[in-house]
């Protein structure tokens, strides 16, 4: 590929090569294309320039790198065409390409840059190809430039036509195609390009308005791409209307009722609304109700399998778009689901600090508040569309593609964080909705559907996916964010008892997991006793009483006897810190990646085993940390259970952990119950516990080594982006990702190793690492 | 959501620092903020006034002054129907580098394309560098409008904006603009009737303000 590098190098008009001056037989391949080249760029007569490229085209397919090594000098002189316009002084001012010729060039260069399938021994010059006529600006403005109509150039036709006309569309289209392309290979040369010359904008729109349907199809293809992370890009293409041409595209083809072009349209229309500003043109430019009315849906009683809107398989486009059109909403509702990424640079290294100095204020949960925009919730409450979204989200009488479940539920839960009308509007939805039970339709509302669904209630089949849970546990707490008065209803709701409970009973569903967690419960839903936890510490988080209240709760207050809530919390973490020890000294653990995890019975018995303790223990002890937290009543009744400390410590001692994420949050809770320690228990005062931390080698060295490791863990440092991950607002998962669990305090008691993280099967809520960190800024 | 017969798009360019987004702000929110963040690639705001009883949505694109945003900025010369051009009348350079802009705007812009000249913080007489008549003469040489503003004050500021407005819509009536063309700068808005503005132009309150009058030189 050394004449791509001298091609590039001489900007692209290089002299060509006879076949004789490289040294080429006339008759082989490469002689043939040298001299088909050397015609293109000396040919006087067009028909001979046309049959030369057509030679050279038909050849592409077959030596592709041969073409490729020679060709690209004679393409580009190809595709600068000939004076058009000259200006006063007689200088050239517009160059007429040749259509035809123009076109054959741009399907040549596509051949050269399409990626051949993989085959032995044999190197694949496409992106090499890609390269160099990216790094060539010329090159690249002459490529772009073909996406000009030049209709003020082209003769008029007596029927009022533009002769070319076209063989112009299709030479638009080629390139269209070459520049995606290139996009896909190499982005930025394109968008700086794009950005020079300020007449690629405008060929867009004109294509994107232009009657032909082939343009308009073929553009926000390569819109998407072109936008992609380039805010300068995004705001010219809306600044030239691009936003409402994509929306009339969809609108002409019947929004949802139209299958790939709307898709494309869509995409290309988020890529734009990426942009702040953009969002504000859009909304300026009144076109949120446009968006909508893609929807085609008035109310969600339409959405039955009665009619023909089919949103309930995978395969169908409608339900697609949909997803695409919620997902769009969501940018507006929520800033920050435009991809913004926040930085860690402001977190205190805990190294410097200290977790044991006294606990004051804040720390608590920081799920995020969003000053409301105005003109969005005037477009919310106008067009009603938190409404029909609410019914995609809770509306289980129908059966819906889970994505769009899905994506509705956290398009909900944006909007009840933020905008309390709608707040009003998603509660309200509770007469219209209900579920079949065993006994017959039972009313629900649509918080508790919520809470159903995210403990995972046997109403809704063992078909939930996790994801779906996750996003009506975050539904669920943006309804309470914000709401000490809903915060302790639903607690009372899941604390007494009625006569009605039964095994589907919210009270059961999540108290029943904290109060007995036995081996069988586990394996029939090994996340419900972290939904519960998720669900309480979110409750907790922000409201005293609550953990006032429910530090006072029975396990069954209708049962003489009956434990303390908070001891069998204990109880638990106990049991499973002490099962984990004996799971990872009996057998070594090869733990798997997330795919596999979501099909558990992909998993040995062993792992699986293990597994499920971890994302129960996982859960309790961050449920117990924001418990205690801030808390002293909490920190005086586990100091008063006695085992707790000792079952921490022990977990702190284990000597085979590959990741250390459980042991790390046994010290968190440590420091917790030193932090919040008020002495008042003279056996238990801090410097008691102080000393005999150190005395099993929990050294202040020790302590933060976990603290930090947990502070720099691939999971916590992704929280801030969790509402992208696959599972929404959950931080990425750490892997377990050893075949043995492995020495991590070293024979002085040191931190041995910081461990690899990789994509995994645990489990963090986003907001209990920011609580985390507040902890540990706080100290 | 606002009920308009027509928008028109207008683009503020010129040096940073000469108080484009000084302009725009006071003429948006009627308000001055003296110390402003520099602008990166575009803002916009948005303002209706009444010309001939009719509503007329003005959306203004506020450009960044920087050289190193002027590739940026060009994008946006040919969909608007009208440009402020402003300089700073404290700071000769910036009226020096009005060709440099003005040639920008020709090349990239509609051919009809209403362009006012502005000289800005008219407030600041004591140190005024450049003379009012070298303004108007520049405008004059080149078919502008001009105006001497102080986005301080206000002073003109509404009339700038009225003015090239008024053109716009002049040039409707008289047919220059194809308003069905998205690339003019202008849209028809829902409150429409469907006809060709015809009649007097109502210039509203604001045009008493002015200070001097703005002349087509």
């Amino acid at each position: 590929m050394n004449f791509l590098k001298s091609f590039v190098g001489s900007g692209g008009d290089s002299a060509a090569m006879s076949p004789a001056s490289a040294g080429l037989d006339y008759s082989s391949p490469a002689g043939v294309i040298q001299t088909t080249c050397d015609r293109i760029i000396s040919a006087t007569l067009h028909d001979d320039c046309l049959a030369s490229l057509q030679t050279l085209r038909s050849m592409s397919n077959s030596y592709k790198s041969l073409v490729a090594e020679r060709a690209l000098p004679a393409l580009m002189s190809t595709l600068t065409g000939e004076p058009a316009e000259q200006s006063a002084n007689g200088v050239a001012k517009t160059y007429l390409p040749h259509a035809d010729l123009a076109r054959i060039a741009l399907d040549t260069l596509f051949i050269l840059t399409t990626p051949d399938p993989p085959a032995a021994g044999v190197a694949d010059s496409s992106a090499t190809v890609c390269q160099s006529i990216v790094q060539n600006r010329d090159f690249l403005l002459l490529i772009m430039r073909q996406l000009q109509p030049f209709d003020e150039l082209l003769p008029l036709e007596p029927d009022g036509t533009r002769s070319d006309y076209e063989f112009r569309i299709a030479t638009r289209i080629s390139a269209i195609k070459l520049l995606g392309r290139l996009l896909n290979v190499n982005p930025h040369p394109i968008q700086d390009a794009a950005l020079q010359d300020p007449d690629f904008v405008v060929n867009i729109q004109a294509g994107l308005s232009d009657g032909s349907d082939q343009l308009r199809t073929e553009i926000p293809l390569l819109i998407a791409p072109l936008a992609q992370r380039s805010p300068h890009i995004q705001q010219a293409l809306a600044y030239n209307n691009c936003m409402e041409l994509l929306l009339t595209i969809a609108l002409s083809e019947d929004g949802i009722y139209g299958g790939i072009v709307v898709t494309d349209a869509l995409a290309a229309l988020a890529s734009l609304l990426r942009s702040e500003k953009v969002r504000g043109m859009f909304l300026e430019y009144d076109l949120f109700p446009k968006l909508c009315s893609l929807l085609h849906i008035d109310d969600v009683s339409d959405i039955s399998p009665s009619n023909d809107l089919n949103l309930t398989q995978r395969s169908s486009s409608r339900a697609h778009i949909v997803t695409q059109i919620i997902g769009i909403i969501r940018l507006f509702i929520l800033p920050e689901n435009s991809g913004i990424d926040a930085g860690f640079s402001s977190l205190v290294s805990p190294s410097s600090q200290s977790l044991f100095g006294p606990m004051s204020g804040g720390g608590a949960m920081m799920m995020g508040s969003m000053a409301p925009n105005r003109t969005v919730e005037r477009n919310l409450l106008r067009t009603n569309i938190m409404t029909l979204i609410g019914g995609l989200a809770v509306g289980s009488g129908m059966q819906i593609y889970a994505p769009i479940r899905r994506e509705a539920l956290l398009a909900i839960g944006d909007t009840m964080r933020i905008y309390q009308e709608c707040r009003k509007q998603f509660a309200s939805l509770s007469p219209t909705l209900s579920h079949q039970a065993s006994g017959g339709r039972v009313r629900e509302d649509a918080i508790s559907h919520l809470l159903q669904v995210a403990l995972g209630s046997p109403h809704y089949g063992p078909s939930l996916s996790l994801g779906i849970r996750s996003a009506a546990a975050y539904a669920f707490r943006s309804f309470i964010f914000g709401h000490p008065d809903s915060q302790q209803v639903v607690l009372n709701s899941l604390l007494v008892p009625s006569p009605d409970d039964d095994a589907s009973s919210l009270r059961t569903l999540a108290i029943g997991p904290l109060a007995s967690l036995s081996q069988e419960e586990l394996e029939a839903d090994p996340y419900r006793v972290w939904f519960v936890c998720n669900i309480l510490s979110h409750i907790l988080s922000n409201t005293p009483a609550c953990k006032e209240k429910l530090l006072q709760a029975y396990i069954d207050p209708t049962q003489p006897g009956s434990q303390l809530l908070f001891f069998a919390i204990c109880d638990r973490i106990v049991s499973l810190t002490a099962d984990a020890q004996l799971m990872a000294s009996s057998r070594p653990i090869s733990m798997c990646d997330l795919a596999s995890m979501m099909s558990p019975n992909r998993l040995a018995p062993g792992q699986l085993d293990f597994l499920f303790v971890l994302i129960a223990l996982v859960a309790l002890l961050s449920l117990l940390a924001i418990w205690m937290h801030d808390f002293t009543p909490a920190v005086i009744m586990a100091l008063n259970h006695g085992r707790i400390i000792q079952s921490l410590v022990n977990t702190g001692k284990m000597s085979h952990i590959p990741d250390p994420y459980i042991p790390a949050l046994c010290v968190l809770l440590l420091g917790l119950l030193v932090a919040g320690n008020d002495n008042s228990l003279p056996e238990m005062d801090r410097a008691r516990i102080r000393r005999e931390l150190i005395g099993l080698h929990l050294s202040r060295e020790n302590f933060f080594a976990l603290l930090t490791f947990l502070q720099d863990s691939a999971a916590f440092r992704s929280a801030v982006s969790a509402s992208f991950a696959p599972l929404p607002h959950v931080s990425s998962m750490p892997t377990v990702n050893s075949p043995h669990w492995r020495p991590w305090f070293s024979g002085d008691g040191g931190f041995a190793s910081s461990p690899v993280d990789h994509s995994v099967p645990l489990f963090f809520d986003a907001d209990f690492v920011r609580f985390f960190q507040s902890v540990l800024r706080l100290h | 959501m606002s009920n308009y017969a027509y928008l028109f798009k207008y683009i503020i360019i010129g040096d940073t620092g000469v108080g484009k987004s000084c302009l725009l702000l006071q003429f948006t929110d009627k308000r001055f903020q003296p110390v402003h963040d520099l602008t990166i690639g575009v803002e916009f705001g948005a303002r209706m006034i009444s010309i001939d009883n009719k509503e007329i949505k003005l959306q203004i694109w506020d450009t960044a002054g920087q050289e190193s945003f002027r590739s940026i900025t060009r994008s946006y010369y040919r969909g608007a129907a009208g440009a402020l051009l402003v300089y700073d009348i404290t700071r000769r350079e910036t009226f020096n580098h009005l060709a440099s802009w003005l040639e920008d705007a020709r090349q990239h812009s509609n051919s009809q394309m209403t362009i006012m000249l502005i000289g800005n913080k008219s407030d600041l007489e004591s140190r005024r560098a450049v003379p009012r008549e070298e303004g108007e003469a520049f405008a004059r040489q080149h078919g502008l409008f001009f105006l001497e503003t102080s986005a301080k004050t206000a002073a003109n500021v509404e009339t700038a904006f009225q003015q090239t407005a008024l053109d716009i819509y002049d040039k409707i009536n008289q047919g220059v603009f194809d308003v069905t063309n998205e690339s003019s700068g202008i849209k028809v808005g829902p409150s429409h009737g469907g006809s060709t503005p015809k009649g007097k132009v109502d210039l509203g309150a604001s045009e008493k303000e002015s200070e001097g009058g703005c002349d087509k030189c």
